[in-house]
């Protein structure tokens, strides 16, 4: 999204134009209010196109009560930022540099309603802000002195029952209770009067004509409270993608882009953010139509051996990643969604497993095309599980200051991969394979990876133990001396292991423990940076873990959900928030800077 | 602008490197003035990350030699040196696996050895702005100098610390070794800093490059025998 938005929206030339004053300062005054946006809007929420692309709005109202403006101003970095800005606006008139900082004086409704939306297509671009006027008689006086006088050129009209204003493909349209600016700007080959015509449509937005109608939108929508959020559909998303897409002439490459579309049609996208206390949540949904929603529950379907949580130790966790999954149902669906390409190039499935199975029989596996995805059943779990002193090859200077290579002990961190298997004695077969080839080494009954001192300062290990593959780097699991594992009381955490059996995919930081491992080390190599150092303890002070999980079972939406979880679970996240981005903010400033 | 362009530069090669890297400058000293020269870079710390840049030809925009133009350098390097009055026996040696670096070469006295310092600074010199010729060593009655006076080139804590953390992070890392070894025995050196061999033969002084370039430390030493 961030990349589409940066080329279509944000990057668009209407707001680039330097040549016309008025179009800037709209688009500062827009970008504030774009700050100031709530849910709830019936009477707004008229004004949206029902073809709009993408609506976005913000809820500020609730986020003044998590952390009040006035709050926000004592903040040194908000201090320099409007100083900054005081000095970016020192040519314009006073009144519009105070109404950018405080447009609830100019009679704006900055704490209600207001969405920013957009359509945007291979044709043309638009894109609307529509916000309350709370006072219409400052909001004129305020019109009429500040914006009106630097409008040369502007055309003024009514447009049902608004009152406009148009200049260079913008249009600033307002009545006693609602303020819209819309513009946009036609691709090559398209007509000016597409312009025209976006403006009358949204200037004569009922109830009936607008978003309010699109069962998609007020599905995705319909009830649900967020500080922020962003929806869009999900077909524009995939026509922009595909649209400038250079591999269009590889073979099978269109029929792979035909069927995409067809398998997103119909699909939206929704991101909310809230500020909770302790944590900011981003939950994330993909509403699709029943046959790629059909099609991703069967791929995502699968559960997390039980038995990995008997190597994943409570203390010292760095962090993990793991994914429920099967890899047969992983490869129907892939097949299913590259199947169009596949034909195109005059091959079938029966006939891609079949040239795997040639390869591996050639090997001397007997296997047959069920035998492929059951090598590696599908789940997996990859974890950093501590810090371990390691034996490396160090340079020094001997007594007369000759240079000589010596063994030295360095912290280095221990990881830990875990797969599911199936087939041992087909895997067996693989990895000695692997023996044979010079690389594997048999270690008892494990395996060392014969990879290069130098490149990697430790000894990587893969042992097969109870239908799970493991490699590591821990040389106690490796040479059996945690056959069991880890004891109850010394295995991760209830709460830890349900993350990872409930998800589809989950991941885990554990911030502090990381960040503790990253200073000792930058300790070790004699590094020294004071300013890094702060940094690293504010970060450690404020942050507890990000989380991240996709739901297993897909029920109408693909779910998804990021976590960031503070220290303090008392106080709300957005002021820890600002208060780390304050804190980072001075360190660097009394450092020199970055 | 002559440091901001240094400093771009300097950063340029830098950013290439995410690990340590070692420079030592060895000089050996015979009693009548004469001796061997050592310098040698060593990379080996970053060969692999060094290994995938030249491959690619470059990195954020700037222009990474190839093996061949390396090559080349060294060999330009060799050739100045061996023009040089009072300089011999000069070797070359390139590693392009370990990323290890240096040159060798006997020198008649102290004039000829400053002038081939010079030579390799000029030689190596990629930025428009001609680089000041300094004395280095001296080496008179029962005295051997490290001179370091090149104080316009340094940093001020404040511009150093205005260096992006990378650079800064890198500078710290990368580590400056001098080595003198001598046949008489060391009666004193003015470094405090400095260490001296239990057989009273040689001196070493070493640190990182952020040490030498703020002026926290200095590589200049009077040993006396």
């Amino acid at each position: 999204m961030e990349a589409i938005s940066n080329n279509y929206f944000f990057n668009h030339k209407l707001l680039k134009t330097n040549s016309m004053k008025f179009f800037r300062i709209t688009a500062l005054l827009f970008l504030l209010v774009v700050a100031a946006m709530s849910v709830q809007a019936q009477n707004l929420k008229q004004y949206i196109p029902s073809d709009a692309t993408f609506v976005v709005s913000m809820d500020l109202a609730n986020l003044d009560q998590k952390i009040s403006f006035d709050k926000l101003r004592e903040f040194d970095f908000y201090k320099e930022g409007m100083k900054e800005f005081d000095k970016e606006m020192s040519g314009e008139k006073k009144e519009l540099a105070e109404a950018l900082k405080n447009p609830a004086a100019y009679g704006i409704d900055v704490m209600s309603e207001t969405y920013m939306f957009g359509d945007i297509s291979k044709e043309s671009s638009f894109f609307g802000v529509a916000f309350n006027i709370s006072d219409s008689k400052k909001f004129s006086k305020f019109f009429k002195n500040s914006i009106l006088p630097e409008a040369k050129g502007a055309v003024m009209g009514m447009t049902g029952k608004f009152q406009t204003m148009t200049e260079d493909g913008a249009t600033f349209a307002w009545n006693d209770k609602v303020g819209i600016i819309v513009g946009g700007e036609p691709n090559a080959g398209t007509d000016q009067s597409v312009i025209d015509g976006f403006v009358k449509k949204v200037l004569n937005g009922t109830p009936k004509n607008s978003i309010m109608t699109d069962m998609r939108f007020n599905k995705a929508t319909k009830g649900r409270k967020s500080d922020m959020r962003m929806w869009m559909d999900y077909n524009w998303v995939m026509e922009m993608q595909m649209g400038g897409n250079e591999m269009a002439g590889v073979p099978g490459m269109e029929a792979m882009m035909t069927a995409m579309k067809e398998l997103y049609k119909d699909s939206d996208y929704l991101v909310e953010m809230n500020f909770n206390d302790g944590a900011v949540v981003m939950d994330s949904k993909m509403f699709m139509n029943k046959k790629a929603s059909d099609m991703f529950a069967k791929m995502t379907e699968g559960d997390l051996n039980k038995n990995f949580f008997k190597y994943l130790p409570k203390n010292n966790l760095m962090g993990y990643f793991s994914m429920a999954m099967k890899t047969e149902n992983f490869a129907d669906g892939m097949f299913q969604m590259f199947d169009p390409m596949i034909k195109e190039m005059g091959m079938t499935r029966e006939s891609m497993e079949g040239m795997a199975l040639g390869a591996v029989n050639s090997m001397g596996l007997e296997m047959d095309a069920k035998g492929l995805y059951e090598i590696i059943r599908g789940d997996m779990v990859f974890a950093v599980t501590g810090m371990r002193e390691f034996t490396i090859k160090k340079t020094q200077y001997d007594d007369d200051f000759n240079k000589v290579e010596v063994e030295a002990q360095q912290m280095l961190p221990e990881v830990l991969a875990m797969m599911s298997y199936g087939r041992e004695a087909d895997l067996k077969k693989i990895i000695q394979m692997g023996v044979d080839a010079g690389a594997l080494t048999k270690v008892g009954n494990s395996f060392k990876v014969a990879v290069p001192m130098e490149e990697l300062p430790m000894d990587m290990f893969l042992t097969m133990k109870d239908g799970i593959l493991f490699i590591t780097n821990n040389t106690e699991l490796a040479t059996g001396k945690l056959k069991d594992g880890y004891s109850k009381s010394d295995r991760m955490t209830k709460d830890q292991q349900k993350l990872m059996k409930e998800s589809g995919g989950a991941f885990f930081w554990d911030i502090p423990t990381s960040l503790n491992a990253a200073s000792e080390f930058a300790k070790e190599e004699g590094m020294n940076d004071k300013m890094a150092e702060k940094m690293l303890n504010v970060s450690k002070q404020s942050f507890e873990s990000i989380v991240m999980k996709t739901d297993k079972k897909i029920k109408g939406s693909y779910n998804s959900e990021f976590k960031l979880n503070f220290a303090n679970k008392k106080m709300n996240s957005l002021e820890q928030l600002f208060n780390y981005f304050n804190e980072m903010y001075m360190t660097a400033m009394n450092s020199g800077g970055m | 602008m002559k440091k901001l362009f240094q400093t771009t530069f300097l950063f340029a090669i830098l950013i290439s490197i995410t690990s340590c890297f070692d420079v030592t400058e060895e000089v050996k000293m015979n009693a009548d003035g004469s001796g061997e020269l050592r310098l040698n870079i060593d990379l080996s710390q970053s060969k692999v990350n060094l290994a995938g840049y030249m491959n690619a030809g470059e990195i954020n925009g700037v222009e990474i030699p190839s093996e061949a133009e390396i090559k080349s350098e060294i060999k330009k390097l060799k050739k100045a040196l061996s023009k040089i009055k009072g300089i011999s026996k000069v070797k070359a040696k390139s590693d392009f696996d370990e990323f290890v670096f240096e040159v060798t070469a006997d020198f008649k006295n102290m004039k000829a050895l400053n002038k081939a310092i010079n030579a390799s600074v000029k030689t190596f010199n990629q930025t428009p702005f001609p680089l000041p010729r300094f004395k280095h060593f001296s080496f008179k009655e029962n005295k051997f100098s490290r001179l370091f006076n090149y104080t316009e080139e340094r940093f001020t804590q404040e511009e150093f610390d205005g260096l992006m953390s990378v650079v800064r992070y890198l500078m710290e890392s990368a580590r400056v070794v001098s080595i003198y070894r001598f046949e008489e025995s060391i009666k004193n050196v003015s470094n405090s800093k400095a260490k001296i061999s239990p057989s009273k033969k040689a001196v070493m002084l070493e640190g990182n490059i952020s040490e030498f370039a703020t002026g926290k430390k200095t590589l200049e030493n009077h040993i006396s025998f």
